[in-house]
């Protein structure tokens, strides 16, 4: 979900509305760097992103990230049954403070607020932490972003964004353990290109995700099979459809995974949705 | 294409709310209804789903020596069964992966149950209502325990508890097999004719990689428990027995490498033999033959399946069968017990003696 967070930069009095759909499948099990060739476990997560971002001048901005998750599992047994959990629900709030160091360069600091149920059940049971829409746990989230374009294409940019999660700990986990997912580091590198075709602005854009999470902690011990390294190609298009609307999809395959122990490892991800701009101070809407 | 149309289909649903996607059949744990003899609140999803980790049926099973067992080093474990002249063996490397296996050995049908969380490994019969069944993992976890489940009635039944825990045949316990434990290097030795399972189990796995880091080893335990004794490192080696409402747990011997224990234990005397090297732990309650108590010895021969003799000039092995001597042909009772991790018995069995 991290690499969902952080709007691009606007004029004060901007209020950016991001809503997307988020489609993130797991069905590739790994042991270690190899594949395993199991066609037996699927992990989906589908998320309805809302993001909200304010400019409050034209250095100081905040975002808001309201994620509203459906975590599945699906197993299909040696004898051909299907069993099937799910859990939905509110996921954590993200608060982003974000701080423009000047027209390319943007930092921010800001935390994740556990606002999604980290206990939910299935038939009564309590679904493990990485089933759950919620974590039960306050992160700590650092973020900077930089972007510029090729002088020799005005319209061709490139860009580079960096977010690290320090994870907090879940200390009502299953009652009273606790439950602390692994610190997660992301860099994101691309660029991407504007066209105009039939009076429509496209703008496609290709980048590279690299993933580091480390592994879970369960009452303070390692917990086995979570955490690993992962490097994304993602490609995607964003298409003007007015001055204030965009609308977006953008796609993540694997190039490259190393998990701890055994795990279900990413496949696919998409996300699509749409970008709104209204300027609140001027009155108008612009993009 | 799969993709294609999954990803056609999802974008459709873009909008919808989720609860519009239809799932697929099958709560988590089956039909089985919602009563539980054990506390509901203590069963436990252990993460990977209902089959998630597939129970294998008769697999693969060849001789030593054949392709497909290069998985298996000399130190690792391996359970072993007997029925008549026939003994298979079947590896803890394979046993990790997939906890439960459905076998048929001599006229035996039987399911070899091992939950690697808790290092217990024990036999279970597989007639169920005059029906043969084979049983799952449920994906549940009860005091870290597994929970293997029924493929005739979706019955849920805790391995450590031995009984039917949630389901028709709640209460039920299963006809239970003494599985012997040893190291596949011992295997080798005692029963070079033995059949072992292959890597050819149908699945892809990485049977020469421990699925769960450093557990065997460290003190952790992935899922909480409600007793935790610190007598013993929790992932110490013993061997429990119970009898009645009395358990007792034997640790293998700190000095010398083999062992011979007999004490009295729930009003009975029981034999524990115990051979550090080969991974080796069996008990026995002691009878009379001829109107005589035995006194047992050990035989120092290694690589033997005979371990123990008597004063009547008995030759025992590791089943509790005699082989040789006067009363070849009699089988010494062995109480329901079964190797498994301290903490294990521990948590099952708050209190629980220890012999040192």
């Amino acid at each position: 979900m991290s690499s969902n967070i952080g709007l691009p930069g606007a004029d004060q009095g901007t209020l950016q509305v991001n809503f997307n759909y988020d489609w993130n499948d797991l069905q590739d099990l790994r042991s270690e760097g190899t594949s395993l060739s199991d066609d037996s476990r699927q992990r989906e997560t589908h998320s309805l992103l809302l993001e909200l971002g304010y400019s409050f001048s034209s250095k100081f901005s905040v975002d808001l990230f309201v994620p509203v998750i459906r975590q599945e599992r699906t197993i299909i047994s040696p004898l051909g049954s299907i069993d099937f959990d799910k859990s939905e629900g509110l996921g954590d709030i993200v608060i982003l403070p974000k701080y423009a160091l000047s027209d390319k360069m943007i930092i921010g600091v800001g935390a994740k607020i556990p606002t999604g149920k980290a206990n939910k059940t299935s038939d009564g049971f309590t679904l493990n932490a990485d089933l759950q829409p919620g974590s039960g746990a306050v992160d700590g989230i650092l973020y900077f972003a930089y972007s510029d374009y090729f002088n020799s294409r005005k319209s061709l940019g490139y860009f580079g964004t960096a977010i690290f999660r320090n994870t907090g700990k879940n200390n009502s986990y299953l009652g009273s353990s606790t439950y602390q997912f692994g610190n997660e580091f992301q860099l994101i590198v691309g660029v991407a290109d504007r066209f105009v075709i039939s009076k429509f602005q496209v703008d496609p854009s290709l980048k590279l995700r690299y993933r580091k999470a480390g592994r879970d902690f369960f009452d303070d011990n390692e917990f086995p099979g979570s955490g690993g390294t992962f490097l994304f190609i993602n490609p995607g298009i964003s298409m003007v459809i007015s001055p204030s609307f965009s609308w977006q999809v953008n796609t993540s395959f694997p190039l490259h995974a190393f998990v701890n122990e055994t795990q279900l490892s990413p496949t696919i991800q998409i996300n699509t949705g749409f970008l709104f701009r209204v300027n609140l101070k001027q009155n108008k809407i612009g993009l | 294409m799969k993709y294609l149309l999954k990803t056609t289909l999802l974008l459709v649903l873009v909008g919808c709310s989720p609860e519009d996607v239809p799932p697929p059949a099958g709560p988590i744990s089956g039909g089985s209804g919602s009563d539980w003899l054990i506390s509901k609140s203590q069963v436990l999803d252990g993460g990977p789903g209902k089959d998630g980790i597939p129970a294998l049926e008769d697999p693969e099973m060849l001789g030593i020596g054949s392709a497909g067992l290069e998985y298996l080093d000399d130190e690792d474990l391996v359970l072993v069964y007997k029925s008549g002249s026939e003994v298979k063996a079947y590896g803890h490397p394979v046993l990790d992966w997939h906890e439960v296996i459905n076998d048929k050995i001599g006229k035996d049908y039987v399911a070899i149950t091992y939950c690697p969380l808790t290092g217990t490994g024990m036999g279970w019969g597989r007639e169920i209502n005059s029906e043969i069944t084979t049983f799952g993992v449920s994906g549940l976890l009860y005091e870290t325990n597994l929970i293997p489940y029924d493929r005739l009635t979706d019955s849920n039944w805790s391995q450590m508890l031995n009984k039917c825990v949630n389901g028709s045949l709640s209460g039920r316990k299963p006809e239970f097999f003494n599985l012997i434990q040893m190291n596949y290097g011992a295997l080798r030795s005692i029963y070079p004719k033995a059949l072992v399972t292959t890597s050819n189990t149908g699945h892809n796995r990485s049977y020469n990689q421990y699925p769960y880091a450093q557990y065997k080893t460290n003190d952790n335990f992935l899922f909480p428990i409600s007793t935790k004794d610190q007598r013993l490192h929790p992932k110490e080696l013993v061997r429990g027995v119970q009898e009645n409402d009395s358990y007792i747990a034997f640790t293998f011997p700190l000095t010398e490498n083999r062992s011979v224990v007999v004490r009295e234990f729930a009003g009975e005397e029981i034999v524990v033999f115990a051979d550090k090297s080969t991974g080796i732990m069996v008990s026995f309650f002691n009878t009379e033959l001829e109107g005589t108590k035995l006194e047992f010895t050990l035989m120092n021969v290694e690589g033997s399946e005979l371990i123990l003799k008597d004063q009547l000039g008995n030759r025992w092995d590791l089943f509790g069968k005699a082989k040789q001597g006067p009363n070849i042909g009699h089988q010494l009772e062995v109480p329901y017990s079964y190797i498994g991790y301290w903490f294990s018995w521990a948590t099952f069995y708050p209190g629980i003696e220890l012999h040192e």
